[in-house]
């Protein structure tokens, strides 16, 4: 994660790197050249206005030299202006085109280079009539030497290249700093917002940039959005979750006596079965029916039978383990799931702790009535006498009648694999 | 030595004319011939040439008395002449606007103003100028001509 990360921003500030560069070296280039080149250009214009106006000093000088046919005066002048004038050659011809004086600078060891410069700049040489009183006596033909304009090029080109490299190290050093700032201010954003968000550190680095500031805050209140959000969502999902709960319990459950209600035991006993069914183990159904329920009903009261009720859910709860379950099927009809149990005995030993509970007195309008808990007991073995829910419970409710025809207040097993009695 | 078959001291006698501003000039230049001259002929054509340089053409007079001169001529041209003869011409002229030309180094020293001289090692024909006397003469010679005449100046009389 974090290698990705400082691979990215190391390319991001290379292309900032490389753009910098790329447009400082080429506006500079531009800007140097063409200022250059218009410079140059100005100068050449000026060496040869220059060389015109030497030429004329030269017409006017060698005039009178020219009408006297005075080639060594002529000479003379000419030598004189050669060296003054930095002239690479200059001649004075006569009307006629007689050569009367010619003047050329020594070799002196000039290179290749200046040879082409000097055919460069001036391709021609520069020619002037010489006039007296209207009449043409001849002409002066001088070339100059781009001695200034060969010094002026080198000079150009080397400051150039200098800038260029002023220029890039400027590009570069510019670019590092912003890096330094944006990569500090990135860092700055992080802390301050998603390793405060998730880390809860502590203390805040200023942003500099104003962007960054703007990012930051609109984050930070971003997070606090989703923090606020992400608490009511909470809060309602646990609300959600308690009314779901109470939902189940009451589609569940019996109000009365908050035993499990027949649904509620059917689903238990069918998930009990499959199991011992996989695992090879047993369980058992009792079917329970109170003997003398309909007899207090009648003459006590409904209130003092509910009561009655409640307080035989709360034997039959008393006398089972824990993780056993009592169910209130309808009216005064109860039964008991015990899984896993070992053998019919264990529940014979249930059944007998059932119907062994002492006696029960009932408050009721300042009466105290005692009772004693009255229970026909039918009990039913997976998977001896049923191979499935139904059948159990059918088993176990045939062996409580046989229980009931019998007098009541005892248990009967189901018989074999025929639990159906008549 | 001849140029475009111009002989030589009829073109420096046409230079000097060229670069002489007279105070007064008439219709014409008037070219004065004193004593005889190889070069007469040869300056006697330069009539169309100074019609060109200065506008008027050139008439031409043989001189047979001095007194003639200061009322007659606007140059005189000295050829071989006795010295005594060329300091009472000189004298004539003297501080008027009359330009002296004269054939010989001794001319100039006489009191000339400008001599031709023949160069037999280049075969030419050169000139000399002397300074004092066209200062003091009403005439004004443009300096390119006393520039030229320098060099020879410098040569030993």
């Amino acid at each position: 994660m974090k290698q990705t990360k400082t691979q990215k921003t190391r390319t991001l500030f290379t292309a900032l790197h490389q753009a910098n560069l790329i447009g400082a070296v080429v506006s500079m280039i531009v800007a140097g050249v063409t200022l250059s080149i218009l410079t140059l250009f100005t100068l050449w214009a000026q060496v040869n206005a220059n060389l015109e106006l030497v030429a004329r000093t030269i017409a006017y000088s060698t005039e009178a030299a020219l009408m006297f046919d005075d080639g060594v005066t002529a000479q003379e002048i000419l030598a004189e202006t050669l060296e003054r004038e930095n002239l690479e050659m200059a001649m004075v011809v006569s009307r006629s085109g007689k050569v009367l004086a010619h003047a050329e600078e020594e070799e002196r060891e000039r290179n290749g280079f200046d040879h082409f410069m000097n055919r460069l700049l001036f391709p021609g040489d520069t020619v002037i009539p010489v006039m007296n009183g209207g009449e043409s006596l001849g002409k002066v033909a001088i070339r100059g030497d781009g001695a200034i304009l060969r010094v002026f090029f080198l000079k150009m080109t080397g400051a150039i290249l200098v800038c260029l490299i002023l220029t890039g190290l400027s590009a570069l050093w510019v670019t590092r700093k912003a890096e330094r700032q944006i990569t500090s201010q990135l860092d700055a954003l992080a802390k301050n917002t998603f390793l405060r968000h998730t880390l809860r550190t502590q203390g805040e680095t200023r942003l500099h940039i104003s962007e960054f500031q703007q990012i930051n805050t609109q984050f930070k209140a971003l997070l606090a959005e989703l923090d606020a959000k992400n608490a009511e969502l909470l809060a309602r999902q646990m609300r959600l979750e308690d009314v779901n709960a109470s939902l189940n319990y009451q589609a569940t459950h019996d109000d009365l006596t908050g035993l499990a209600n027949r649904a509620y035991f059917n689903d238990c006993l069918e998930r009990a079965i499959a199991l011992a069914r996989s695992g090879g183990g047993k369980l058992a159904v009792l079917y329970l029916d109170s003997d003398h329920f309909k007899s207090i009903n009648d003459r006590h009261g409904h209130t003092v039978g509910d009561m009655y009720l409640v307080q035989t859910a709360q034997s039959i709860r008393q006398a089972v383990r824990h993780s056993d379950l009592v169910a209130r099927l309808g009216g005064d009809e109860f039964a008991v799931l015990l899984s896993p149990i070992d053998s019919l005995a264990n529940a014979r030993r249930v059944a007998r702790k059932i119907l062994d509970t002492p006696d029960i007195v009932l408050t009721h309008e300042g009466r105290e009535l005692p009772f004693t808990l009255r229970l026909s007991v039918g009990i039913a073995i997976f998977p001896k006498t049923g191979h499935d829910g139904e059948s159990l419970i059918l088993a176990a409710d045939h062996a409580m009648y046989r229980a009931k025809k019998a007098g009541g207040h005892r248990y009967c097993e189901a018989a074999g694999n025929f639990p159906v009695e008549e | 030595m001849q140029e475009n078959g111009k002989p030589m001291a009829a073109v420096i006698v046409a230079g000097v004319i060229n670069y002489t501003r007279w105070p007064r000039l008439g219709e014409a230049i008037r070219i004065c011939f004193a004593g005889k001259s190889a070069h007469a002929e040869e300056i006697r054509q330069l009539s169309p040439v100074t019609q060109k340089m200065k506008g008027s053409p050139s008439t031409f007079l043989v001189l047979s008395q001095e007194g003639e001169v200061a009322r007659d001529c606007d140059l005189v041209y000295v050829g071989d002449l006795p010295d005594e003869e060329v300091r009472t011409l000189l004298k004539a002229t003297g501080n008027t606007a009359i330009l002296t030309i004269g054939e010989g180094k001794e001319f100039c020293s006489l009191g000339g103003m400008f001599c031709l001289e023949a160069e037999p090692k280049a075969n030419s024909v050169g000139f000399a100028a002397n300074l004092d006397a066209i200062s003091r003469s009403q005439l004004r010679v443009n300096p390119q001509v006393l520039r030229l005449s320098s060099r020879l100046r410098q040569t030993p009389p």
